[in-house]
């Protein structure tokens, strides 16, 4: 198979900089903007911190690490780190308590629950939707690193200290350039996995940086929806949609584009075709986003890859077979 | 950028007042992070040992938000009124 003009797998970083591994030049590498710091599980198994504007490369579950993009999450909790009784302030909206350890938590007040641990290294995690009111919160036994978030999943862990604390979101944006892409024909490949199926339009694009012209992967709309759009000139070109079996599972997904020749693969199969339609023009940048920003992709990612060329059935069946 | 906190009189005010910053396919149109805070706890609660409420805790009056503004450096028309500087702030950014 060709090489990609872009590749990109999470393995180097800096400071505000994610590096792909082609091309050479560093053209492809992304930057990196989180206006806070984070956590993430590092290679150990352990949590650790991450400093403002710094990739994670996560490792939970093992192996491989992906790059992991999170949205704000405020965890109010004020002192996760303490065995204590805590008060929230909450509204009749879904939350999820987080936490490691062999003990337990009781929920009570605004919402009746217990949520047990099942060891020192385990986190568990419980989604509820309180009554509006106060949420009482009570440890016992070996209870750590406790999270309370506003949000439908636990994200990961943010440490407080008398204080609740928010982590901002994760904005990776600015690979390539007008050289890097061709417009006439190529591939948008990924590998990647969603943090949750709640909806929500999550995207990875390849654009001229506005909306008009994009190649976007993206999540979102329907349950278990991967939705592909193209636009040419402010005009969409191909817009389709595929139900996976799990948007939280690691899928392989490519779009190809080609004047009057478009697919989308999933796992090795092709699952929608259109002969008809333009491709963009001026693609100068690859981005977790909808093309202009907005949108941003919230998930795990293992590869992204962008060829310059319309790849054969063969070749799109070896890229995306998991 | 400037990052400031505001306490609005509920939520239902607070959310009109972050909604306006979004398009109507959802994208937000400003370069802000927006953290909505809610009520505070100012006292905690005193439960008896079966949990059963002795004292309520004490709320905070307002809705409070904070926002990261990336491209301000003050607030836009309509908020500062509710800006907001506590001496002992109960929220941080990590």
């Amino acid at each position: 198979m060709i090489q990609p003009s872009l590749a990109l797998i999470p393995t180097g970083y800096k400071d505000g900089k994610l590096y792909s591994v082609l091309p050479e030049s560093g053209a492809g590498d992304f930057d990196v903007v989180r206006g806070s710091g984070a956590t993430r599980i590092n290679k150990e198994g352990l949590i650790e911190s991450v400093a403002d504007n710094t990739p994670r490369l996560d490792y939970t579950g093992g192996g491989c690490p992906s790059l992991l993009l999170e949205p704000l999450s405020t965890n109010l909790i004020v002192n996760s780190e303490l065995n204590n009784v805590e008060n929230i302030s909450v509204s009749a909206v879904a939350y999820t308590i987080s936490f490691y350890g062999t003990g337990s938590i009781t929920l009570s007040g605004a919402h009746t629950a217990t949520l047990s641990g099942t060891g020192a290294n385990d986190r568990v995690t419980l989604t509820f939707t309180p009554s509006a009111g106060t949420l009482i919160c009570t440890d016992s036994g070996s209870v750590d690193n406790k999270q309370v978030e506003t949000l439908p999943y636990a994200t990961s862990y943010i440490p407080t200290s008398g204080q609740i604390a928010t982590r901002l979101a994760d904005s990776v944006t600015g690979a390539g350039d007008a050289t890097t892409f061709n417009s006439t024909e190529g591939v948008l490949y990924a590998e990647m996995a969603a943090l949750v199926d709640d909806l929500t339009f999550r995207s990875i694009s390849l654009s001229d940086g506005t909306t008009s012209n994009r190649c976007v992967l993206r999540y979102g709309g329907t349950t278990n929806r991967v939705n592909v759009l193209i636009s040419s000139e402010g005009l969409i070109t191909f817009d389709n949609n595929f139900t996976l079996t799990e948007i939280t599972d690691f899928n392989k997904i490519a779009v190809k584009y080609k004047q009057d020749d478009f697919a989308l693969w999933v796992n090795g199969v092709e699952v929608v075709t259109d002969t008809n339609g333009n491709t963009p023009i001026g693609l100068n940048e690859l981005a977790f986003d909808v093309g202009d920003g907005g949108l941003p992709l919230y998930g795990k990612v293992k590869d992204v890859r962008v060829y310059n060329t319309a790849l054969s059935d063969a070749e799109l069946t070896e890229l995306t077979t998991i | 950028m400037i990052y400031l906190r505001y306490e609005f009189n509920d939520k239902e005010q607070a959310e009109a007042k972050i909604g306006a910053f979004y398009n109507e396919d959802g994208e937000l149109t400003i370069n802000a992070s927006f953290i909505r805070l809610g009520k505070f706890v100012l006292t905690e609660g005193v439960y008896d040992e079966d949990g059963v409420e002795v004292t309520a805790p004490i709320l905070s009056l307002g809705y409070a938000v904070d926002v990261l503004w990336r491209d301000l450096d003050a607030s836009p028309y309509g908020w500062k009124t509710y800006e907001t500087y506590p001496n002992t702030p109960r929220h941080v950014i990590f």
